[in-house]
């Protein structure tokens, strides 16, 4: 094997067109992963057809590399203007954004840069070491273990932001309900839509997270801050700083050093779930993170804990995704799912002969990722400086620039009422986060809702509805009471803290 | 004197208490339309009436916790005030977007995009003059060009002479 990887190694840095099409993929898919509505899936959908003018080698680099700069880029905006600009990155905004309004945002940006290199290499080298043994695990996850790794996911955020733990599970739930919206899936029966086309599609994702984060930020600002014209997101004292990116001091970085790892190993671990993908392993990612911490009532306020975690799991997850494809034919993620269709095009297999027949590609595109991976350094830089330059404009005109971004990226993602939900979405989102409710839980319910939903419904169907036999899986009870205890741990620090502030 | 008002976050609860409610009972014609399904098979209203259980009693106990804080604070004014100026901004704005999809398929994206900035920057108090000009028309033009040209993304080109004004362009 490691001849392999010499072999893989040479041949890209004596092939000039294979280092280009790394630079070019990861470059493409930062940009990409940074406007809203725009991610790694329409990155490869778009990138496929130009792959047919390319040799094997370079178009799976071109495509791999796109895909792991497509999910670092969204991070930036998320991080700058609480945007995200793919779906891996909501988590990212939760303490990212407010790092930005503390007048850290260099120190969020390198956090997340510094995360997403170590857990993008992370998951290369796992995809290349163990990716059949890994494969064979993650076989072993049926209905009932998506339906607890959902809860897990759930759970855990919902005393986010060290706000009220009630309110942060009724947002969640409310996040579950608005994904039950549209057409049942396993019934084909129209739910909660009174007639509606608009919910007859349910509620998009995309427009969903553009309206609750940033669209919502907007009308937030614009009704508390009297005086917009001298407003800026930021301190007016991290202005002048030139550097666009800096790393935490190397104390905090040592002091996170276990949660990029941890967050890297549940990015592939959840990237090999076929289904999931780098979006489901920042939100598991986190909510690890959470778990693990002593002040776990500081995520949600601006920690770089809570970037750190998000980017080591989601770029991990890149990598843990390509493994089911190339093993088990199975894509691990909705990219992966789009890059099949560059396998056909090539006249390849990914399956279980993949190894054996077409080995040497398997390494080519591991050393291209790895490249990508580096590249994303002085790419993301450059970006992040773009970025900044207009984090510092006067805020009427970025809150113009983004509601137009996000009601364009809203309609990009094809859903012809995309824009509608957003501006609906986002008067709710804001008349929530007034109350105290926090709108992270609810994109949280609405991404892990259909999993949670169709997994439990699966298994129940296999059990003949008898919820004994799903949650007695090893793995599912193990799952289900990490979760029981997290939750009953934060509503007990929270009734307890209720009690005080009522005896003052 | 200080008016006693309605906390509005009373009134937040109430729409999450009847609003649960309403849909629970509403659930079950699910499982009326999805008699074709085998027997065991879990029905599609299943999962949304245990969320809105959830909701339903997660909000009582808010409710009971906010009566009992109510009671602490003994009748204080409760709301925070703002300005009539910045509820009428929000709700202008607001507004304003919802126009703006409306709109832009009558009038096309190009000019809805041009129009809308501009009425926005009015909302907003922004008044010089050389901004109010270019700003819309940088923004729209960095929109066709990433969108419309870049990805070659449809957006409404609107009806009539604008529909005729878009084609010139896309």
């Amino acid at each position: 094997m490691f001849e392999e990887i010499i072999m893989a190694f040479v041949q890209l840095f004596f092939e000039p067109t294979l280092i280009f099409m790394a630079l070019f993929g990861t470059a493409v898919g930062v940009l990409l992963g940074s406007i809203p509505g725009l991610d790694s899936t329409v990155g490869c959908a778009l990138g496929i057809p130009l792959t047919y003018a390319m040799s094997t080698n370079q178009a799976f680099i071109f495509l791999a590399t796109m895909y792991i700069g497509a999910v670092y880029g969204g991070q930036i905006p998320a991080i700058l203007f609480r945007i995200p600009g793919a779906s891996e990155a909501v988590m990212t905004s939760l303490d990212g954004y407010p790092l930005t309004k503390k007048g850290k945002a260099d120190i969020a940006l390198g956090t997340g840069l510094f995360s997403s290199v170590i857990g993008s290499l992370f998951g290369v080298i796992v995809l290349v070491l163990i990716a059949i043994p890994l494969a064979k695990i993650a076989l072993e996850f049926g209905p009932a273990e998506y339906f607890a790794l959902a809860i897990l996911g759930l759970t855990a955020v919902a005393s986010l932001g060290g706000g009220s733990v009630i309110k942060g599970l009724i947002s969640g739930l409310l996040g579950l309900l608005l994904a039950t919206l549209g057409i049942d899936a396993l019934s084909g029966i129209s739910r909660f839509t009174f007639g509606s086309r608009m919910l007859m599609s349910g509620i998009s994702f995309i427009p969903a997270v553009i309206g609750f984060f940033a669209v919502s930020e907007v009308y937030r600002q614009i009704y508390n801050n009297p005086d917009l014209s001298n407003f800026r997101i930021s301190p007016s004292s991290s202005f002048h700083k030139k550097v666009s990116i800096r790393l935490p001091p190397s104390v905090e970085l040592k002091r996170i050093a276990p949660i990029i790892a941890v967050g890297s190993l549940v990015g592939v671990c959840i990237g090999i779930l076929p289904g999931t993908g780098a979006t489901t392993a920042a939100i598991i990612g986190y909510s690890v993170a959470i778990r693990m911490s002593k002040h776990p009532e500081k995520f949600g306020t601006g920690i770089i804990d809570g970037v750190a975690a998000c980017e080591s799991a989601n770029n991990a997850a890149v990598g843990g995704a390509l493994v089911p494809l190339l093993t088990l034919g199975i894509p691990g993620s909705a990219t992966t799912a789009v890059m099949l269709g560059a396998f056909m095009i090539h006249g390849l297999t990914p399956g279980p002969l993949f190894l054996i027949n077409d080995r040497p590609l398997l390494f080519t595109i591991a050393t291209g990722m790895i490249l990508g991976s580096l590249l994303i350094i002085p790419i993301g830089a450059l970006m992040t400086k773009s970025f900044l330059y207009i984090s510092k404009a006067s805020y009427p005109l970025l809150a113009l620039g983004i509601l137009i971004f996000s009601g364009v990226g809203a309609r990009a993602t094809g859903d012809y009422y995309g824009m509608y939900t957003m501006y609906i979405l986002a008067v709710i989102g804001f008349f929530l986060e007034i109350y105290g409710f926090p709108v992270g839980p609810v994109v949280i319910g609405l991404i892990l809702g259909p999993i949670a939903e169709n997994s439990l419904r699966r298994a129940l169907i296999i059990t003949n509805g008898n919820w004994l036999p799903v949650i007695s899986r090893p793995i599912t009870a193990g799952l289900l009471i990490l979760s029981l205890i997290s939750l009953l741990f934060s509503i007990i620090q929270s009734y307890k803290f209720y009690k005080k502030r009522k005896s003052i | 004197m200080n008016l006693r008002k309605i906390d509005s976050e009373y009134i937040l609860y109430t729409i999450l208490i009847g609003g649960s409610t309403f849909l629970f009972f509403r659930s079950f014609s699910f499982d009326q339309k999805a008699h074709f399904l085998r027997e065991g098979t879990v029905m599609p209203g299943y999962w949304p009436r245990l969320i809105l259980i959830g909701i339903f009693i997660l909000t009582m106990i808010l409710l009971i916790i906010k009566i009992d804080k109510n009671k602490a604070l003994k009748g204080e004014t409760l709301n925070k005030e703002k300005t009539l100026s910045a509820t009428g901004r929000f709700v202008s704005l607001v507004f304003l977007c919802f126009l703006y999809v409306s709109m832009m398929t009558y009038i096309s994206f190009l000019v809805g995009t041009v129009v809308f900035t501009f009425l926005v920057l009015l909302l907003l108090n922004y008044r010089k003059p050389i901004l109010l000009i270019l700003y819309p028309l940088f923004m729209t033009t960095l929109i066709f060009l990433i969108f419309i040209k870049l990805l070659s993304m449809s957006l409404p080109r609107g009806v009539g002479i604008f529909y005729s004004f878009s084609k010139l362009f896309y």
